[in-house]
This record gives C-alpha cells, structure tokens and sequence, in this order.
C-alpha cells in the first residue's frame, strides 16, 4: 500500500456515505436555536454590565487587553468541600497539586484552552469510590478563542476534572478533565474511570434524579433496558458496573421520571469518556479502549438473499429500518457495532417476513438474530446464538412457531430432509427456508445435521 | 443571514464533509454525523463571515472537534455501513472492501491529532501547509505526525510495502 492507495482506500471507504434523511432540517433548527441563545448571551453580557456599573458581585479582570467577567460568588467554586474526605486537607491538597499538573499535559491544553486560568482551582468532592480515593477539581478558565476550537467556544467557561487512582500504574493523577463548551450547565462532569473503567461518576447540582442501565438486553423479544436510580449524596452519583457486563453498553440520563424499558436511544444521554483513554491521550499512547474487536460475524459482502414463501403479503423492508432495529439491538456504545454484511429475506407460510442476519457489538462475538415482521411493519426479535462462519452450513435458523429452517451458505446448492431416510429435497442456492421437522441438510455435496 | 445560501450549501456539501467526519471520527458513522451536524449549527450564526470559502473553515473545525470527540461518541451506536461492514474470508475482488475495513478500523487506534493529519493529507488531498493551518500547527509538526501515522498504520496493517522514502520524509 503505497500512498495513492491509501487515499483510494479512504475514498473506497467512505465515498457511498450520505447524511441521514432530514439531516439538512436538523441542522438548520440547530443553527437557528444556537442563533437565539447567541443573541440572548448578548443580552446577558448587557445585564452584566450593568450590574457591574451598580456594584454587583463581578469582577472584570483585564487579559491581553480584552475585558472579561468573571463571577466572583459562583457556589460551585466557593462552597465547602463535599465528600467523606472533605476534612483531609492533604489529600485536597495533593488533588489540587495533580490538577495543576494534569492541565499542562491534558489534551486539551495543545488547543491552548487552559492558557488563561482564573482564580484558584477549587475541590468540589473528595470521597471514597469503589476505585479508590477520588476527587472532582473545578476552576473558571477564560477559553480564548482560536482555530482549534468550535465556533464560538470562546469565553468564560467552568473547567472540572477527576482526580483518581489509574489502575495502569496505581498512582493518583488527573484521569478527565472536561470544560463547559456551550455555557452554563448544572453537571460539573460525569467521569468513567478505575479498573476497566467501571465505575460511573456524575456530579449533579440540580436535584434532578440520575438513572443508569447497565446493558442492553432482549425481553420479550424485543430491545430493552432494565433502569436503576443512582443514589446522590453530597451532589455526586457513584456506581460500580458488575465486571461481567461490557461497561461500554452502560447508559446514564438524568431526568424527572424513572425511564421505561424501551428508552434506548443514547442521545440526550450522559457522556462519559473513559478515563483509561484519556491516560493514553495524554501519553500519545493507543488506546485500547476503544480498538474495535475483530470481527467473527459472517463474512458475506452486499448480500441479498431470499428464501420462502412468494405468496402471501409483501412488504419492502429497507436497510434504513433494518439499521434502525440493528441500532436498537446493539445499542452498547463505543467498540463498533459490525452488522452483518448480509441479510436473507424470508416470507413465511403465515404471512409475516423474517429477516435474518447477525450483529457484532460491543466486545461480544458476534450472533445470529432474525426480526419476524409483520405487514404493519412491528417485530419480533428472536436471538439465534454465537455465529461460527466456518461452519460448512453457517446459517441454520429455527423460527418459531414451526415456521421453519432458515439455512444459507453463499454460492452452495442446498438440499435438505425431514427424516435419515427420505430422499433430498431441491432447496435451490445460497438460502432457503426448509420445513420444521428438517434433520438434515446436504451443503453442496456435504451432509450436515441441524441441531434438535 | 442568508439561510437560503447557508440551505444550498449544507444540501449540496454535506455528503462530501460527511465522509470527512466518518474518517475523522475512525468509521464511527453516527459520531460523524454528530459531529457534522454540530459543526453546521455553529457556522449557522456565522455564516455571513465563512460563506466566501466555508470548507476549508468548516475541514479545520470537523478535525479539531474530532479530538474532542468523546463528548459525542456516546449519542449513538458505532456503526460500520450494512454493504460493507465484515469482510470476506477468500482473495479475489472483495479484498478491496477487506483493505477499506482493516484501513477504518487501523485509523481508529491512532490519536486523534495523527489520524486528522492523515485524513486532511491524503483524502481531503490538503497540502501539508494548509493542514498545518487548518490544525494550528507547524508544517513539521504535520511531517512527523504523518511519518508516524503511516508508519503506525503499516504496522497495524503490516504492510511492508508502504514506501519507506514517505516514512522517512518526516520530521520537525
């Protein structure tokens, strides 16, 4: 691979992409809603001048010939220190110190955002957590703006970070740092952090309750996720996710009510980026976070296969619902999500359409799964296990309700038969559905028992 | 504010900063279109300044945003596209989709600051002087962050015919 080829890679990979459907509209409602707030943080900073004509509580502080405001009484930067380890002024101290330091080598400080630090840095938290001793630093920084940043990043802006242990080398350092990029928010940062980034810290200032679901699950046959409120004490939310579930798949949300099982869309959700890669930011390391698992799902490209029934109601069922549903069922978040490169569209005997593929997500291998549609486009979700693609039938899936065998193996003639001692049955190429009381399947020229 | 201009632009360019963003972000597609979208909304209000060249603006703040990308990784699924998400096994024509896949897959383990450089460089075919811009950054320090991106993807891919001259072109 040469250069040239690497830039047609790049292309080759990227060049059939096209934005969602209304992708234009949102971002012009977007546009128009970042207008408003814009035009009213002006108004704001006219309020402000007037208060400080008045003798309000601000300060202007001068910089490079630029007149700022900042506010002196901000709670947040001036209340008592909250946690079980408030009243340990050198673990305060030391988590200051690290702060200090941190900054320096954050990434963020290549974007020169940290340049202009104001005021003294301020622990907000320090406490126990299920990864050690921790503390949440906060300090005003005044951003100022550059070619670095987004577009009006610029301004006075809240800075916090988490002191912590790094399970790397045991050592206390600062593991995130995070700063308000849109204005004032009443979360001081939400932190993911100790051994396998596990343990989930929000701050919380506006009393509004925290719920978190560990992992996506399938109930009912359908996409669901269990919600379990987050105790708050003293402003901060902590919790250990168990050590078996992927801790990507984990969903935080701070809302009034208790979420229902089918909330699964991440966005609006908390954020967290996970302290073990911000380490290796900071050290121009890989991080390992987030390298994707290899794939082990089956390797057929772009194809379409069909099988069963050419009777009964048909319906298009396009890529776009299928993503969608994918979406749904693998909502685990950040270490890829591999769909299959394929899918077999099956019409049943009762009227309904199966769609069967297989779905890579997380840091789980890769399994089967069949959606059973029905005309008014509602489904089911049925879970066909791990997939092996070196098997020499690879698909082999048993709907329910004796709908049948989905089987498939791309390029090979199928025959199949419902007893040792019957005669093979024509099941065409590449994929068929096959009666239910099916034994055995012959691929090509190779016998192969389905699974009872 | 001409929206109608601004509406032009953003239904005639996107898909073409899309691909960017799905590069930048290392093949995260719902990250990209977060991260496009983002970048659309603030040039929104600003617009009556950029409109005259807006890409090389909007390119700039695509590849920085991305090495904040972490605050939208969350919002949605990683997603690798339906026609082209697992290679296949065997040689033959389909080794080109295997190449893309591996190549996605490569960029994402680099740094965010590397893996722009290389996307500014050898998709978006900038010249190390405007990715130097674009980045804020020193034209060497975008020789040695490409010496050591192409050197990091041939390992990952282990490639060996990666030109050793290009790897060697770099430095401060």
């Amino acid at each position: 691979m040469n250069t040239d080829s690497l830039a047609s890679l790049l292309h080759d990979a990227a060049d059939d992409l096209e934005p969602r459907a209304g992708f234009t509209e949102a971002v012009l409602r977007g546009g128009r809603r970042r207008q408003v707030r814009r035009r009213l943080a002006v108004a704001v900073s006219a309020a402000t001048a007037v208060a400080l004509l008045g003798g309000g509580a601000y300060a202007v502080v001068h910089h490079d010939s630029t007149e700022q405001t900042t506010v002196a009484d901000n709670p947040l930067l001036s209340q008592p220190t909250k946690g079980d380890l408030a009243g340990d002024q050198a673990f305060l101290d030391q988590a200051v110190g690290l702060w200090q330091v941190g900054l320096t080598r954050a990434p963020e400080a290549d974007r020169h955002v940290y340049d202009d630090m104001r005021g003294e840095p301020h622990v907000y938290w320090a406490g126990g957590t299920p990864a050690g001793r921790a503390a949440v630093v906060v300090q005003q920084v005044y951003v100022h703006q550059n070619n670095q940043l987004h577009l009006n990043a610029g301004g006075l802006k809240l800075a916090a970070g988490l002191v912590a242990i790094d399970p790397a080398d045991g050592k206390l350092k600062l593991v995130t740092d995070q700063w308000q990029m849109d204005g004032p928010t009443d979360r001081l940062g939400n932190f993911r952090f100790g051994p396998g980034d596990r343990t989930l810290l929000i701050t919380t200032t506006a009393g509004m309750p925290i719920f978190y679901s560990p992992e996506p699950l399938l109930r009912d046959r359908q996409p669901a996720r269990d919600w379990h409120r987050m105790p708050v004490r003293d402003g901060i939310a902590v919790v250990e996710l168990p050590g078996a579930i992927d801790p990507n798949g984990a969903m935080v949300v701070e809302q009034a009510t208790q979420p229902a099982p089918d909330y699964l869309d991440r966005v609006g959700s908390i954020g967290f980026r996970p302290a073990s890669e911000y380490v290796a930011d900071v050290n121009d390391t890989t991080p390992q976070t987030i390298e994707p698992p290899a794939p082990t799902g089956i390797r057929w490209v772009n194809a379409r296969l069909t099988a069963g029934s050419d009777g009964g109601p048909q319906f298009d069922i396009d890529k776009a619902y299928l993503t969608e549903v994918a979406q749904k069922l693998a909502y685990s978040g950040t270490v890829g999500m591999y769909m299959g490169g394929y899918y077999i569209r099956v019409g049943l005997p009762d009227g309904r359409v199966a769609v069967v593929s297989d779905l890579q997500s997380g840091a789980h291998p890769a399994r089967f799964y069949a959606l059973l549609v029905t005309p008014d486009m509602k489904y089911e979700v049925y879970d066909g296990g791990d997939v092996n693609a070196a098997e020499p039938l690879p698909v082999h899936f048993r709907l329910p309700d004796k709908q049948g065998w989905v089987i498939a193996q791309q390029g090979q003639t199928l025959q199949y038969r419902t007893s040792a001692d019957n005669a093979w049955q024509d099941a065409g190429t590449d994929a068929a559905l096959v009666p239910d009381e099916t034994v055995q399947v012959k691929v090509g020229e190779q016998v192969v028992d389905l699974p009872r | 504010m001409n929206e109608a201009d601004f509406t032009d632009f953003v239904t005639h360019r996107a898909p073409a900063l899309l691909r960017t963003a799905f590069l930048l972000c290392g093949g995260d597609r719902g990250a990209a279109e977060d991260l496009l979208q983002e970048v659309l909304e603030r040039a929104y209000p600003r617009w009556r300044r950029i409109r005259d060249r807006p890409e090389p603006y909007l390119r700039a703040a695509m590849a920085n945003a991305a090495a904040n990308r972490w605050r939208r990784r969350s919002r949605r699924v990683n997603e690798v596209p339906l026609e082209s998400a697992v290679p296949p096994t065997g040689p033959g024509p389909e080794q080109q989709v295997v190449d893309q896949d591996l190549v996605v897959r490569a960029l994402r383990t680099l740094p965010p600051r590397m893996r722009a450089v290389l996307v500014l460089r050898f998709f978006d075919d900038m010249s190390e002087a405007d990715v130097a811009k674009a980045l804020h950054c020193g034209v060497g320090t975008v020789k040695s962050q490409t010496s050591r991106g192409l050197t990091r993807l041939r390992e990952l891919l282990d490639d060996t015919e990666l030109p050793t001259t290009m790897i060697e072109t770099g430095g401060r």
